[in-house]
This record gives C-alpha cells, structure tokens and sequence, in this order.
C-alpha cells in the first residue's frame, strides 16, 4: 500500500460536470461496501478545511477526512481514514479538457503530504516504514 | 461477486486491525530481518514474551505471519500474501467506485 494508488479514466462529459459529480455527487457513486453504516449520506464539504464526513439515517456522524485542496473545476485533495485503525491517507483528484470529454486521474497515496499533527504524522511514518521494509523483503522473496 | 467483495474487506479489517497496533507493527519490523523464535522477538522489545505470543497470534489469524515448529520452539516468519489484502481491499474500491462516477458523470441527470 506504499506505491501510490493511481486511476486515470476518460468521462464524456465538460471538465465542470466531472468536478461537481465527483464532489457534489460523491455520496451517489460511493460504494456501499466501504460504508460505515447501513444508510448513510457522504459529503465532502467544498472548501479547504471542510469536512469529509459520513452521517447514518439516525444522525451519527462518522468524520472520514478533510479537504486540502480545492481549485474547482480542476482539481481536488482530501484526507480519507479507511478504516478505524487505518492511518491517514490521501487522495488527489485532477481534471482536465480533453478530446473525448474530461481526462480524471485519481491518485491515492499513503500519508499526507502537507502539514498534519504530530502524532498523527509519527504514526504514518512508522506504518511507511514497515510497508516498505516489506515491500523491499517481497521483492527479495521473490 | 459481492461476496468476494465482502471478503476481501474482512481480510483487509484483520490487516489493518492487525497492524494498527506499534508493538505488532514493530514485530513485523523484525520478522523483515528474517524467521525468528518469541524470545528472540521478545528480547527486542519493550514487553514481555507471553504478550509477544499474544500479538503473534493475532499477526498469525491476519495471515501476515506464520509459524513452524522448530524442536521446543516456534519460528515465525512473514507472510505476504497477508499483505496484500489491504491493498485489493482499496483496488477493488476504485473500479467500482469510478465505474459508478463516470455512469452518473455521463447520464443525463443533473
């Protein structure tokens, strides 16, 4: 889980609709099986600082991140806890004119690269550190 | 299909779980250097060697860790199929999650 995440797929749609569903719209594509709760709605709320947050029908609240990063149509970051005991990850998301309609690459990576508590940030470096012991022990293993 | 799904986020949950904790990080850690007996793993750390077996166990349930009787002791190595879980847990999250982003991107909706 060290080497970045990376997606890039080509949407038939302007550059500003890609943005706004991704973002707006981002409880409607989210799967159901990286929820927290049964029925729950998801919001990334639009500006830097906002919450990335998970509500349950009956009101719980559920804070998966935040956002870094927002230059709307353009581009994205936000933090994502996947899990309870996962450390922080990153996601970026970029999108851009091209041919067919907007060009969007997704890049899920380990940590953060900006600024974050400290504690928080000794503890990604402890899990980097391990994955990529691993990593480099796989790579011998095989 | 949703089985699988399912599946392969328990095997992510024991993964994480597994290695959300430092001590069970730190004998991952070690067992990188190579196969190693408790004590040996226990004389590196901080805590005493019944918790060690502990925090082995649960490394060995998450199948990040196995273990072979070697005379009187056990030598745990790493596992890494056990590693790699976690990572087709989120695999598997993107496709399905930018399957139904360009769907709804590219519908009339909106």
């Amino acid at each position: 889980m060290s080497e970045p995440l990376r997606r890039r797929l080509v949407v038939r749609c302007d550059v500003e609709r890609a943005f706004s569903v991704f973002t707006a719209q981002l409880d409607a594509w989210w799967p159901a099986s990286h929820r927290r709760f049964r029925e729950s709605v998801l919001t990334l709320e639009p500006r830097v600082g906002g919450r990335f947050v998970e509500r349950s029908a009956a009101g719980e609240e559920w804070e998966l991140g935040e956002v870094r990063a927002w230059d709307p149509p353009r581009r994205v970051l936000y933090t994502w806890v996947p899990g309870s005991r996962v450390g922080t990850t990153e996601v970026e998301v970029s999108f851009r004119e091209d041919a067919e309609g907007t060009l969007v690459e997704v890049t899920h990576r380990e940590g953060t690269s900006e600024s974050w508590d400290e504690s928080r940030g000794r503890f990604e470096r402890s899990w980097d550190a391990v994955l990529a012991t691993f990593r480099d022990f796989t790579r011998e293993a095989r | 299909m949703t089985r699988r799904t399912s599946r392969a986020a328990r095997d992510a949950d024991a993964v994480f779980d597994a290695l959300g904790d430092p001590t069970r990080r730190a004998i991952v850690k070690i067992l990188a250097g190579g196969p190693r007996p408790v004590g040996v793993i226990a004389d590196a750390l901080p805590v005493t060697r019944p918790a060690v077996s502990k925090h082995l166990a649960i490394l060995r349930r998450a199948e990040l860790v196995t273990a072979r009787r070697d005379g009187t002791q056990h030598i745990f190595r790493l596992h890494p199929p056990g590693f790699a879980a976690a990572r087709r847990w989120l695999d598997g999250f993107w496709d399905e999650a930018l399957a139904r982003f360009a769907e709804l991107a590219e519908g009339d909706g909106g």
